[in-house]
C-alpha cells in the first residue's frame, strides 16, 4: 500500500509542476511534462525517485521481517530471534 | 549483535565524514594563491587586460623572512571581458587564485572615462570580492603600475594602498569613501554622482619595479593619493584635488578626523603665519530646498577640536582668544566650502555633494520634477555653510612659548 | 500514538519559525519600495485565516483537517481533497528545499552537486519527522533560540560595523500607499501567513481551536514583528535601491560587516538561520503530508517519512530549470493557483459545509 500511495503522489506531484510549467513557460501540456520527466539531461532525480519507491517496497513486502525468517536460523543461537541482520533492532 | 551494532556505527561515522566534507568544493591551500590586489585597464589586443597581484605567501612571513625574494608577483592578462581574463590567468600561473582577499580594486583612468558600467557588474555580482573592496582610479599612469610599485616595508602593493586609503581618510579626509557598494549606492540612487578615490604615483616606476628598489632610504616610486576621481553618470570627467575632495566630504558627512591651517591674523603682512586647528568630531548636515528653479542649501558644519599649533600669540587662557581663534576657523572653512562648491559648479557641473540626495530622501515628491536633470539644477545652486565649531583645549600650553617681556 | 497534547510554548516556537524560516530571505519580495511596511500591513488580512481555522476547528470538535474534509464533502470527494493536500504539502516542501539549496549553492559551495545535497538534506528532514510532531515541536525551540540569537547577532555586528544607516529608508512611500498595500494581498498574506493551513492536520495533537487561536495569533504577530525588522536591517545597511537588485538581501546585508577587519563575513550565519528554518519547516510539510497518505491509505505511521522525503528531493531538483523560474513561478503562479484555492477558496467551502450539514447540536 505504500507503494501504491507513493505513486499517487508522485503522479500527482508531476502534475502539479507540470500543470504549473504549462502557466509558467506557456507550454503544451505533452511538451511540458515531458521536459519535466527527469530523464533527460540530469538523470540523477531518477535514482532518488527509484530509490524511494525501493525504499516503500522494502516496507511493504516486510523485508525486513523475511531476511530474519530466511537467515534466523543461523542466528538464532544468540538468543530468541531478536536480532535482525544488519538491520538495527529497537529492542537489542 | 553487538558487533554488528558498532560496525554500523563506525559504518554510518565513515559514510558522513565522505559526505559532510563537501568535498567537491575543497581547495587546497598550497594549490591556490591569495590575490591581493587587482588592476583593470584597456588591453592592447582585446577589450580589457586584468593585472593581479599574487602573493609569494613564504616570502610575506615576517619571521622567517623567506629567502629574498619578491612578496608578491603581477600577472597580466588579456580577455574581452573581466572574468574571461581573470579565468586565463593561468595560462601564466600554476595555482588556482583566490579572489576573497582582494584588497583594492584599481581602474585605470583611460577605461573610467569610457564608462565603468560595463565592467562593474562583475565585481558585484562575484560573492568572493568583498562589498567593502577598495576601488580607486589610477590617475597619471597605467593601472598595473599601482601593483608594480613595490615599498620599503616589503609588503604588498595592494594592502599598503589599502591601508593608505583608510588612514588618509581617518586623518586627514582629502579621499572620498570609495567602496564596491558605494559605487552601486551612487549609481542607483537619485541626485548624487559618484566619486571614486584616485591615486597617482610620484617617481620612477620603472626603477621601483625591482626589489633593489626598496634597498633605498629614498623610494624611487610611490603611490600618492590624489583626491577624487568624478563621474557624470559612470563615465569620468575630471580630478578634484584633495583640499577640493576634503571639503565635499566635509559637506555630505563623511570626515571625522581633520586638520585646517588657518592663515593668522594679519599682524605682519609679510609672514601671516598660521593656526592650526584639529577637530576630532566633525559631523555636518544640509537643507536643502527649491525657489522657483534654484536650489537653495544650507550645509551645517560642527566640529569639536583642540587646538595644534599657532604661529603667531593668541592667549588661550582667555576666553577670547579661543572666539577669535573659532571665529577665524569658521570663516575660513565657510570661504572654502563656498570656493569648493563654486568651483565644482564651474569645472564639472555635477552634484558631487549630494545635495540631489538629500532633496530626493526627504522631499521625495518636490524633488520629483526635478529629477530628470538636476545637475542642471545644481549648477545654480545657491549655497550657504553654516559653521559652528568649538576648540575645547589648547593642548599643554596655554599661549605660545615667548618671553612676555617685563613691560614698562 | 498517544495523542497527547504539545507544550504551548513549543508550539508557538514551531509556528514561529515555521513563518519566519524562508520568508526571512525570500519574504517579502522588493517590488515596492517600502518592502518593510508590507509586512505589517499584510498581518492584519492574516488575521483572517486564525478565523477562518479556528471556526473549521471548533465546529467539528478540533478534529484534524483530513478528517474534517471528509466529513464536509463526503468520502470520496473529501478523500480527493486530502490527496490534493498532501501533494500541495510536498510540492511546497519541494520548493522550500529548492530555495535553501539555491542560497546554499550560490553562496557556500558552488561545485557540489545538487543531487547528493539534497539527498542528505532530505534524510535529515526525514529523521526528523520520525518522533512525531511532539518531536518536532520541542526541536523547534531549540531552532528559535539559534534563529533569534543569530538575527540579534547580525543586528548588532552590523550596528557595530556602522552599516546602518537610517537615512537610507528614505524616500517613504514614494510610490504611494497603493502599492505596498496591493503588495501586501498579492503576496505577503498567502506566504508566509497562510501557510500556516498545513498546523490544521496536527490539531489532535497541538490543542484544538482555543490553543489554535491564540498561539497561533501571537506567533503571527511576533512572525510580522521578526520580518518588518529584518527588511528594516536589509533597507537600512543595503539602501532601498540595492535592496532590488540582491537575490539574497540579507546575505548581502551580512556580507558588509566588517568589525576592525577582524569579524568579516558573516554569511555562514544567514546560511545556518536558513538551513535550521527550512529543515524544520520541511519536517512539518512532509509530516504533514505524510499524514495524509496515511489517513488514506491506512499504512502504520512512519513508514512513509523516508520514501516522501526522497520523493521531495527529487521534486526540488525538478521543480524549477532556473532561478528566474523559481522566482516567477513562486511570486505569482503558485499564488493564483495554488495558494488562494487551497488555502482560502477551500477551506471556506468545507467550513460552510460543515455549518450546513452538521448544524450545532446535531454533529455525529
Amino acid at each position: 500500500m505504500i507503494i501504491l500511495g507513493l505513486f499517487i503522489i508522485s503522479v500527482l506531484g508531476l502534475l502539479f509542476m507540470s500543470m504549473l510549467d504549462v502557466l509558467v513557460f506557456k507550454q503544451q501540456f505533452l511538451q511540458a511534462i515531458v521536459h519535466l520527466l527527469p530523464i533527460y539531461p540530469d538523470t540523477s532525480t531518477i535514482f532518488i525517485i527509484a530509490a524511494a519507491f525501493l525504499m516503500a517496497a522494502w516496507t511493504d513486502f516486510d523485508m525486513t521481517k523475511r531476511l530474519k525468517k530466511k537467515f534466523g536460523s543461523q542466528s538464532n543461537k544468540q538468543g530468541g530471534g531478536e536480532n535482525g541482520g544488519a538491520k538495527q533492532n529497537k529492542r537489542g | 549483535m553487538r558487533f554488528m551494532r558498532i560496525a554500523g556505527v563506525i559504518m554510518l561515522c565513515c559514510s558522513l565524514t565522505i559526505a559532510c566534507t563537501g568535498c567537491w568544493d575543497q581547495t587546497e591551500l598550497n594549490r591556490s594563491s591569495l590575490v591581493t590586489g587587482m588592476a583593470l585597464e584597456p588591453g592592447d589586443h582585446m577589450k580589457y587586460k586584468v593585472t593581479f597581484e599574487v602573493v609569494n605567501a613564504l616570502e610575506t612571513d615576517p619571521n622567517k623572512g623567506g629567502k629574498g625574494g619578491t612578496p608578491t608577483a603581477v600577472f597580466s592578462k588579456e580577455g574581452n571581458s573581466i572574468a574571461e581574463a581573470t579565468q586565463k590567468i593561468n595560462e601564466n600561473l600554476e595555482r588556482m587564485i583566490l579572489i576573497s582577499h582582494i584588497r583594492v580594486i584599481i581602474i585605470d583612468e583611460r577605461l573610467a572615462r569610457k564608462g565603468i558600467n560595463q565592467f562593474i557588474d562583475v565585481l558585484q555580482r562575484n560573492r568572493y570580492i568583498r562589498e567593502d573592496v577598495l576601488v580607486l582610479v589610477g590617475k597619471g599612469s597605467k593601472a598595473s603600475d599601482f601593483l608594480k610599485t613595490v615599498y620599503a616595508r616589503g609588503q604588498y602593493a595592494g594592502y599598503k594602498i589599502q591601508l593608505q586609503v583608510e588612514t588618509y581618510r581617518k586623518v586627514y579626509g582629502g579621499i572620498p569613501r570609495s567602496h564596491l557598494y558605494d559605487v552601486a549606492q551612487a549609481l542607483l540612487t537619485e541626485g548624487r554622482v559618484l566619486l571614486l578615490g584616485a591615486i597617482s604615483i610620484t617617481g620612477d616606476v620603472e626603477k621601483s619595479e625591482s626589489l633593489d628598489a626598496i634597498k633605498t632610504v629614498y623610494p624611487a616610486a610611490v603611490v600618492r593619493m590624489a583626491g577624487a576621481a568624478v563621474f557624470r553618470g559612470d563615465k569620468l570627467i575630471g580630478f578634484l584635488s584633495n583640499e577640493h575632495t576634503r571639503m565635499v566630504m566635509l559637506a555630505s558627512d563623511y570626515v571625522n578626523n581633520t586638520l585646517f591651517a588657518i592663515p593668522g591674523p594679519d599682524v605682519n603682512p609679510s609672514n601671516p603665519g598660521a593656526i592650526a586647528v584639529q577637530f576630532y568630531h566633525m559631523h555636518s548636515h544640509m537643507h536643502v530646498k527649491m525657489d522657483g528653479n534654484t536650489p537653495k542649501v544650507r550645509v551645517v558644519v560642527e566640529g569639536d577640536g583642540k587646538i595644534t599649533s599657532i604661529d603667531e600669540n593668541i592667549k588661550l587662557s582667555t576666553i577670547q582668544g579661543f572666539e577669535k581663534v573659532e571665529a577665524m576657523t569658521r570663516d575660513y572653512v565657510n570661504e572654502q566650502m563656498l570656493k569648493t562648491v563654486s568651483y565644482v559648479q564651474k569645472k564639472f557641473g555635477v552634484d558631487v555633494f549630494g545635495f540631489g540626495q538629500h532633496y530626493y530622501r526627504y522631499h521625495f515628491r518636490k524633488f520629483k520634477p526635478f529629477a530628470q536633470n538636476w545637475d542642471s539644477y545644481f549648477v545654480k545652486a545657491e549655497v550657504k555653510v553654516d559653521s559652528n565649531f568649538t576648540l575645547r583645549r589648547p593642548d599643554l600650553k596655554t599661549q605660545k612659548v615667548m618671553k612676555d617681556g617685563i613691560g614698562p | 500514538m498517544v495523542p497527547s497534547k504539545t507544550n504551548a510554548v513549543d508550539m508557538f516556537a514551531m509556528q514561529l519559525v515555521f513563518l519566519l524560516s524562508t520568508s526571512i530571505i525570500f519574504g517579502t519580495p522588493s517590488v515596492v519600495p517600502d518592502s518593510w511596511l508590507v509586512g505589517i500591513i499584510a498581518f492584519f488580512p492574516a488575521c483572517l485565516f486564525i478565523v477562518i481555522y479556528g471556526a473549521m476547528l471548533s465546529s467539528q470538535k478540533n478534529l484534524g483537517l483530513y478528517p474534517l474534509l471528509e466529513k464536509a464533502w463526503g468520502k470520496v470527494v473529501g478523500r480527493g481533497f486530502v490527496l490534493i493536500y498532501a501533494t500541495y504539502f510536498l510540492y511546497i516542501a519541494a520548493r522550500n528545499i529548492r530555495d535553501m539549496i539555491e542560497l546554499i549553492m550560490s553562496a557556500l559551495l558552488r561545485m557540489s552537486p545538487v543531487p547528493v545535497l539534497t539527498t542528505l538534506f532530505v534524510l535529515i528532514i526525514a529523521y526528523a519527522t520520525l518522533g512525531g510532531i511532539q518531536a518536532i515541536a520541542r526541536f523547534a525551540s531549540l531552532v528559535l533560540c539559534i534563529v533569534l540569537a543569530m538575527l540579534f547577532m547580525l543586528a548588532v555586528l552590523l550596528m557595530f560595523s556602522s552599516s546602518i544607516i537610517l537615512e537610507q529608508m528614505l524616500p517613504f512611500l514614494s510610490k504611494g500607499i497603493g502599492p505596498v498595500v496591493q503588495s501586501a494581498f498579492q503576496h505577503s498574506i498567502w506566504f508566509p501567513y497562510g501557510e500556516i493551513i498545513v498546523f490544521l492536520v496536527f490539531q489532535q495533537e497541538l490543542g484544538g481551536a482555543k490553543g489554535f487561536r491564540r498561539v497561533t495569533l501571537y506567533a503571527f504577530l511576533s512572525a510580522c514583528f521578526i520580518l518588518s525588522i529584518t527588511d528594516l536591517i536589509q533597507v537600512w545597511t543595503l539602501g532601498i535601491e540595492g535592496k532590488k537588485y540582491s537575490s539574497f538581501a540579507l546575505l548581502d546585508a551580512a556580507r558588509l560587516i566588517n568589525i576592525a577587519n577582524i569579524i568579516t563575513r558573516m554569511d555562514a550565519v544567514i546560511a545556518l538561520i536558513i538551513i535550521f528554518g527550512t529543515l524544520l519547516k520541511c519536517s512539518v510539510f512532509l509530516f504533514a503530508c505524510a499524514e495524509g497518505l496515511t489517513h488514506i491509505f491506512k499504512g502504520q505511521q512512519g513508514k512513509y517519512n523516508f520514501p516522501l522525503a526522497l520523493l521531495a528531493g527529487a521534486f526540488s531538483i525538478l521543480v524549477t530549470r532556473n532561478s528566474a523560474e523559481h522566482m516567477i513561478e513562486g511570486l505569482k503562479y503558485v499564488i493564483y493557483t495554488l495558494h488562494i484555492p487551497l488555502q482560502l477558496v477551500v477551506p471556506l467551502l468545507t467550513l460552510l459545509l460543515l455549518r450546513i450539514r452538521y448544524r450545532k447540536g446535531e454533529s455525529t
